[in-house]
């Protein structure tokens, strides 16, 4: 076949194509495009609802900005109820060869203003049983300016200070209190007025801020 | 045609109604070259009037409303002949088969009506047909097959060249195929009438 008489049946082709597509219309397929594009922006989310997740998000935000800065002002306050001492827990020993225990440390917050006094209590409990002498630690470390008491039955045990690292401060009922004044070491004697009953030492170890 | 891009928003569908009058039925027969199924040219014609109706704004003036219409129309052809339906025909595990997809005459037309010559045609392999379509039947220059079916003119052409020959050899094999009958229908005639 040459060329010219394929393209004699290539417009034959033609005439058939226009014949085949003769009853083909698009027309009434367009009712149903508009029809398809009328529901689509009806089922499309309006402006509202578009903007609506970011809104939430931001109020979520809000909300959490609000809350960490009145947390970050008054830590303690959100969740605590006044009559309650804030307490901080005890640190981990700082190595395993020097048992120095920090423990027992609260805060003292000034209720009447809303504050926290920036001055730390340690306060160490001591008990006598029956025939011995029952003190939490042996060891204890402290920052210089803090305080440190002793609770307890005052009138069984004697609390005797054998350094100038400490001061005393005037004694309390049942809560001996001693200033760590500067840095150094001290030993704290806890003398049972039973002398039956052994004594205790208690190693205190005053750091720098 | 009116300036449709500067129409207002709430104009939209009054262009989309415009292009359907304009361009719907040579979308439908774009879309038939490729499906083969009556079917679903129609339903692929409607979609494409709805991408039209939803990239409406988007749509830049690079090229003719036409171009970017028909090239709407090829890709979903192309997209809907790439699908997981189309694809089950084809041998788990054949990939080749796979790339042959366009090159190959389809697997699933309808019996296509008209005349011998427009059915072979449609016989052709997808790119083939369809740039021989375009070409012959509704006068576009290949530069303008070329942009609608995202193919080089280098392309174009080959395919045109090639589509012109495999449907000479068919038509030719045809001819000797309805040769061979009416002879062997002829002699069966003429032992029968000697009988």
């Amino acid at each position: 076949m040459r060329d010219k008489k394929l393209n004699a049946k290539l417009k034959q082709a033609r005439v058939e194509a226009e014949d085949f597509f003769a009853g083909w219309s698009f027309a009434p397929l367009r009712e149903k495009v508009q029809a398809k594009v009328h529901s689509h922006w009806q089922q499309r989310p309006g402006l509202r609802l578009k903007l609506w997740p970011w809104a939430a998000a931001a109020l979520l935000l809000f909300v959490t900005l609000v809350v960490y800065q009145q947390s970050s002002h008054q830590p303690l306050a959100l969740d605590r109820s006044p009559q309650e001492p804030p307490v901080q827990y005890p640190s981990s020993p700082q190595n395993n060869d020097e048992y120095w225990l920090s423990f027992f440390h609260l805060t003292q917050p000034d209720w009447q203003q809303g504050k926290l006094l920036a001055v730390v209590h340690i306060i160490i409990p001591y008990q006598i049983n029956p025939d011995r002498l029952i003190v939490p630690a042996t060891h204890l470390q402290l920052k210089r300016g803090q305080y440190l008491s002793f609770v307890g039955d005052q009138d069984q045990v004697e609390i005797i200070l054998d350094a100038a690292a400490l001061k005393p401060l005037p004694t309390r009922k049942h809560s001996p209190q001693f200033y760590a004044a500067q840095s150094g070491r001290a030993i704290i004697l806890l003398e049972p007025k039973d002398k039956n009953i052994p004594g205790q030492k208690l190693f205190v170890i005053i750091s720098e801020q | 045609m009116p300036s449709l891009s500067t129409a207002p928003q709430d104009k939209r569908s009054q262009q989309l109604e415009y292009l359907m009058r304009r361009f719907g039925d040579q979308v439908l027969k774009l879309a038939y070259y490729y499906v083969q199924d009556q079917q679903l040219a129609e339903d692929i014609s409607q979609e494409v009037f709805f991408r039209v109706y939803t990239n409406l704004d988007r749509f830049r003036q690079e090229s003719s409303y036409f171009t970017w219409i028909y090239r709407i129309t090829v890709n979903l052809c192309r997209d809907h002949l790439r699908s997981a339906a189309f694809r089950r025909l084809i041998p788990w595990g054949d990939t080749h088969a796979l790339e042959k997809l366009e090159s190959e005459p389809d697997q699933l037309p309808e019996l296509t009506d008209g005349g011998e010559v427009w059915r072979q045609v449609m016989n052709l392999p997808v790119n083939y047909r369809v740039v021989l379509a375009l070409f012959y039947f509704h006068d576009l220059p290949v530069k303008e097959i070329a942009r609608i079916t995202n193919m080089k003119e280098g392309t174009v052409r080959v395919n045109l060249s090639r589509a012109r020959k495999r449907l000479k050899d068919n038509l030719v094999q045809q001819g000797v195929q309805k040769n061979a009958g009416q002879k062997a229908e002829c002699k069966t005639k003429t032992s029968t009438s000697r009988s």
